[in-house]
């Protein structure tokens, strides 16, 4: 009868050990499902009516961080070897994780992208690209709304300026005050926090980090001015929507509820993919 | 540790995980929370009036309270104000206005203290010790000058996790 533990503690030390990649794709597997499965809701049926609801409203941005995320864990050397520090951690973050606030899978994301970023003598390359993309998912999903909220009315003011600016040039009549935009007596339109620039710049943001990391590892200074191209992108095609919005009632109910919403979604999205692959692609061969 | 048994461990935790985000709770609807303020104000045995319908800046409740020259307006707000340039058409003018969110009240706009009691709150329910449901909606009250009815009622209850009609029956019990 005692050759049964026997042969289990013989075959568990002849088991190679588990490499420093997998042990992070585990954590990024926790990580990326409490995202996912973090849904409020107050029953069972509402669960998987708000889960789905939640999975096809996040952006196709945020599943490629996820698949970029996947991808350059496993292309890491498989033959690096997790440390103590390594098992510790991951064990600590996915115990965090039994905390039922929602936030705690983005905390957990950005303290994941740190410690990578924290054992860079021992890490490759590829761990450092997932590190960034960890930071970029998290500075979108969480720490970009929470900034936001704090600077709000004056991020929706400058969004004014900059819209009101372009009515006062080119449509007599027309100016803006605080957040609202238009003829004082005519159509006008309030900008509200869904409607500001910034929101679609930290996704921006993100199509880029994700498409950059997964093209080459390491950084050029010349990524700066396609980050910069990102953001400008986000912010002449929100611009140019609230202008339109502010023109006249039709104009608004196409542009807010209508077509032109669809539009403006697909012309972001292919915007910043577009600059993001463009600028990824030209600076490999430049190199 | 073998990599099979680190591998079962780490199975084990992430579904495990993945069961105690299903249990996050519910945020507050908008039915939810303009019931729970008509709760509120129940329990301070205050009646109200039909509320006219508006898109922009529509009232959760109107109350009339004895002793005040007109009705008071109570209209949920996002916290970061957003809605503020509205707030000279919408609101009557010459009304005292009150900000309430959670467990506090202020008696001028103030997006920062209203951020911060969110983040406290916040930071509480992270570890489990929240005692507020999870919302950015505030409320703004404008009473008719000199009203102070609307000093004389804990708002809190709004937000509170448990139903607001637990806290009403307290209230109307030690009444």
């Amino acid at each position: 009868m005692c050759w049964f533990p026997r042969v289990l503690s013989a075959s568990a030390a002849s088991a190679p050990a588990m490499s420093r990649g997998e042990l992070f794709t585990w954590l990024a597997c926790v990580l990326a499902t409490n995202q996912l499965f973090a849904v409020p809701s107050a029953s069972a049926t509402a669960f998987i009516d708000a889960f789905v609801t939640g999975f096809a409203t996040r952006s196709i941005f945020y599943y490629l961080g996820w698949f970029a995320v996947f991808r350059l864990l496993y292309e890491g050397d498989p033959q690096t070897r997790p440390t103590r520090t390594d098992v510790a951690f991951v064990l600590l973050i996915t115990m965090l994780n039994f905390l039922p606030a929602t936030s705690v899978s983005w905390v957990s994301t950005t303290a994941f992208g740190l410690f990578l970023f924290a054992t860079r003598p021992r890490a490759d390359h590829k761990f450092q690209a997932a590190a960034a993309v960890l930071l970029a998912l998290a500075f979108n999903g969480f720490w970009g709304p929470l900034v936001f909220d704090f600077f709000a009315f004056p991020l929706l003011r400058a969004d004014a300026a900059f819209v009101g600016g372009l009515l006062y040039l080119t449509q007599p009549g027309m100016s803006w005050a605080q957040t609202i935009v238009g003829t004082p007596e005519g159509h006008s339109v309030l900008i509200y926090g869904p409607c500001s620039s910034f929101h679609n710049v930290s996704l921006g943001l993100l199509c880029w980090v994700t498409i950059t990391r997964l093209a080459r590892t390491d950084w050029m200074v010349k990524d700066v001015l396609i980050a910069f191209a990102v953001c400008a992108i986000v912010v002449v095609l929100n611009g140019t929507r609230l202008y339109l919005m502010a023109l006249g009632p039709d104009y608004f109910t196409y542009w807010h509820d209508g077509f032109g919403q669809h539009l403006f979604n697909w012309a972001t999205a292919f915007g910043v993919l577009f600059a993001s692959l463009w600028g990824a692609a030209y600076f490999e061969r430049a190199k | 540790m073998s990599r099979t048994s680190l591998r079962a461990i780490l199975a084990v935790l992430l579904m495990m995980t993945i069961a105690t985000k299903t249990q996050v709770s519910a945020n507050l609807s908008r039915d939810k929370f303009t019931g729970n303020v008509l709760d509120v104000i129940s329990a301070h045995r205050l009646s109200t009036y039909p509320v006219p319908t508006r898109d922009l800046l529509p009232a959760a409740a109107r109350i009339a309270a004895p002793g005040c020259d007109g009705t008071i307006d109570v209209i949920p707000v996002h916290i970061n104000l957003q809605e503020a340039p509205l707030f000279d058409t919408f609101v009557k003018p010459n009304s005292t206005r009150l900000f309430a969110f959670l467990d506090k009240t202020w008696s001028s706009e103030d997006r920062i203290g209203m951020r911060l009691t969110w983040l406290r709150h916040r930071l509480l329910s992270f570890v489990g010790l929240g005692h507020f449901s999870n919302s950015t909606t505030g409320l703004l009250i404008a009473s008719p000058a000199g009203c102070a009815a609307a000093l004389a009622i804990d708002w809190a209850p709004v937000w509170r996790s448990q139903p607001a009609t637990e806290d009403a029956e307290l209230i109307g019990a030690l009444r």
